[in-house]
């Protein structure tokens, strides 16, 4: 007996959807994409005969062709709908977006190294705030991904233990309500906190700027290191 | 910490710690703001917790029901707290089949408390006295971030199983009356006569002439074969006793699990018990095995002697093959010691003869009827022939004309068949055992064979009687 969960199904649809639609304006706004795509155009007009060449040569055949190969792949993961799988819908619209999220790191580790490959091949025509936007839908849209599987994944077990069907739909609605409603929360949050930290920076830089150097690099790594430790406790604890 | 964490959450966290330490390495103001993503998850994840109580209760603490009859199973599920899935499951012990509803439920618990009323339906394919277990539940993590949560209720419920009663109606055709004591009231042949009637019949010598029924008479005069003068019969005081002796050797292990040659003796013991009870005799019953009597239900009348029988017989299981050899260890129907080892030189089939020496003291002077219900095969034959000279010992009249021992012989290669090939193999060792049966008849029994696949036990008691 097949479980009916195709509400689950179609949220990751839309999800998996959004992404890859973010991903890719994003992807097709960088100067990095504009040189792939020419190259692509380039190599694929060589293979040609002349007269096909001169037929095809207005035509976006290499945006189209990425555009093709990179939605193809992110549905072929989403029917494939295990957790692996949708963890490359993600590691591939990060792919896309990342030399954008790149362009606006203040340390270009490559050009203090001296390569002369760096970041600014990288630059986008987004702006921050519309970097930051599809970034937060895109890891947003992933922790859903990781709940949704998660959820479809417990109900087959409660199925296989002779669950019924009806019960299985009433948890498969609230589970995922409150899993759309929580990351959804999430992303608003961290909007919100990335809006207010201009402010929260201005209130904050006096004192910071009166504490010694030292003693605020030892704050931040004990900030970070005490619920690393918390939760690394919990966890060990709840394996024993 | 009661919740305890789970991979999960591990993820999200590793995934944070990730983010932001790439968007500290590189400078990457959305790196390090997008990292609160997951943090913020977690946090807001982790904020809620999963029921930590479930309330579970049943509606009865005991049921009785009869075989392959429904029995609705109710409980009651409160969830006072909590935000998650929760699982309640009510183990059901084997031989049980559920019929309607489901026995394990799934709740999606939200805000507000909950409270459902669950029930659902169960048949149970065997007799006996189950036990079902506290309902155990499971409280889940809404997004499965922490431990589940385990637990049970405090309430178990005790399911007596017996199998229903046959209903043996009273035989009123003078066509299906025979000679075999099949009272058709409780009233001993000797004693005082009352003045509840029992029938009217031909006179016999030494009939007092006020006793004849002279309309009777007339009315049956025009035949020349009714030509004795009718007279009235009257119920006469006193109780008679039965005793109903049931095998349960490995003998009687023949046929499926469910549904073996034991399962229809039960039946048919119960059946019976009811009929002579309903009758107001004095019913008593022997279970035997191999260690000899097991368990004894001393003679008594009513609806209270029929509730102890039939408890009895709900709790009773047949032997197993290993347990065939004599062995010391808890045969409760063995008195004393000595006669243990006394049994133990005896033939292993010497069970019935001890079974009957238990019940003797009430069974000398009642002049009771004696039911063995068992299943005749050379290898228990001469055992059942020195029981039933032992009972007739204690129990026959040297003028009675009719046995007072009846056998049911329960056929369990018929019961065992499975296919028309193995019926008619069933019917050619029944053809086999059929001198075995010769030799139960000169110990001084009434034997009746059943079928019980294809005889209903009441109409075998009436037609096999009449064929006696």
């Amino acid at each position: 007996m097949r479980l009916k969960y195709q509400h689950i199904r179609l949220i990751e649809l839309l999800v998996v959807l959004l992404m890859a639609s973010l991903s890719l304006y994003s992807f097709s706004k960088n100067r990095l994409y504009e040189s792939i795509a020419s190259s692509l155009q380039q190599l694929l007009l060589a293979l040609l005969w002349t007269e096909a060449r001169q037929q095809l040569a207005a035509l976006p055949i290499a945006p189209m062709i990425i555009i093709i190969t990179m939605t193809s792949s992110l549905l072929y993961f989403y029917v494939k709908g295990w957790e692996k799988h949708m963890d490359r819908v993600y590691a591939m619209s990060w792919l896309m977006h990342l030399p954008s999220i790149l362009w606006y790191s203040n340390l270009d580790w490559l050009r203090v190294l001296g390569s002369p490959l760096n970041f600014q091949v990288l630059e986008t025509q987004l702006s921050f705030v519309e970097t930051l936007i599809i970034s937060a839908f895109l890891v947003g849209g992933r922790a859903l991904l990781f709940f949704t599987s998660q959820i479809r994944e417990t109900l087959v077990m409660l199925q296989e233990r002779g669950a019924g069907d009806d019960d299985l739909g009433a948890a498969a609605s609230g589970m995922t309500t409150l899993a759309l409603l929580l990351v959804a929360l999430s992303i608003v949050a961290t909007l919100a906190m990335s809006y207010l930290m201009p402010m929260i920076k201005a209130l904050l830089s006096p004192i910071i700027a009166l504490t010694p150097y030292p003693h605020v690099v030892i704050g931040i790594a004990c900030l970070i290191a005490i619920p690393v430790f918390v939760i690394m406790y919990l966890y060990s604890k709840a394996r024993d | 910490m009661t919740s305890l964490l789970s991979r999960a959450s591990l993820k999200f966290f590793s995934a944070f710690l990730t983010m932001l330490l790439a968007g500290v390495f590189l400078g990457n103001s959305i790196l390090i703001y997008v990292s609160l993503i997951p943090l913020f998850v977690i946090v807001f994840t982790l904020v809620l917790d999963q029921p930590s109580r479930v309330i579970v209760r049943r509606a009865e603490k005991e049921l009785e029901l009869y075989l392959d009859e429904d029995a609705t199973i109710s409980l009651q599920v409160e969830i006072p707290s909590g935000v998650g899935l929760v699982t309640v499951a009510d183990t059901l012990p084997t031989h049980f089949k559920l019929v309607e509803g489901n026995n394990f439920r799934v709740l999606w618990k939200g805000f507000k408390e909950k409270t459902v009323n669950t029930s659902y339906k169960v048949k149970c394919t065997k007799r006996g006295v189950y036990q079902l277990s506290p309902i155990s539940w499971e409280a889940m993590h809404p997004l499965l971030l922490k431990q589940t949560k385990m637990g049970s209720g405090e309430e178990a419920l005790k399911l007596i199983v017996r199998h229903r009663p046959l209903a043996i109606k009273k035989v009123r055709s003078t066509k299906a009356l025979s000679k075999v004591p099949l009272p058709l009231g409780s009233s001993a042949k000797m004693g005082v006569a009352t003045t509840d009637f029992r029938e009217i019949r031909d006179y016999v010598f030494g009939d007092p002439y006020r006793s004849i029924n002279w309309k009777a008479t007339a009315r049956h005069a025009c035949s020349y074969k009714a030509w004795l003068p009718k007279v009235n019969e009257f119920e006469r005081e006193g109780k008679k006793v039965v005793w109903i002796f049931l095998d349960k050797s490995a003998n009687m292990a023949l046929g499926p699990a469910i549904r073996n040659s034991f399962e229809y003796a039960v039946e048919a013991a119960t059946a019976l018990a009811r009929f002579y009870l309903e009758r107001d005799c004095r019913v008593g019953l022997c279970v035997y095995g191999s260690a000899g009597a097991e368990v004894v239900v001393f003679p008594d009348v009513g609806g209270r002697q029929y509730y102890k029988i039939s408890r009895e017989l709900t709790g009773i299981e047949v032997e197993r093959r290993q347990r065939c050899g004599m062995t010391c260890e808890g045969p409760e129907g063995l008195e004393t010691r000595a006669e243990a080892k006394e049994l133990e030189k005896e033939t292993p089939s010497a069970y019935l003869r001890s079974a009957v020496r238990r019940c003797r003291g009430h069974l000398m002077g009642a002049n009771p009827l004696s039911i063995i219900i068992t299943s005749i095969s050379p290898r228990n034959v001469e055992a059942l022939a020195e029981g039933v000279k032992e009972i007739r010992k204690y129990t026959v009249h040297e003028r009675a004309k009719t046995p007072q021992v009846m056998v049911i012989h329960l056929m369990g290669y018929h019961v065992a068949a499975r296919s028309d090939d193995e019926e008619i193999a069933a019917d050619l060792v029944e053809l086999r055992n059929w001198y075995v049966i010769k030799k139960v008849r000169q110990a001084g029994a009434i034997v009746i064979p059943w079928n019980p696949l294809r005889h209903s036990f009441a109409r075998l008691l009436l037609t096999g009687l009449r064929a006696s």
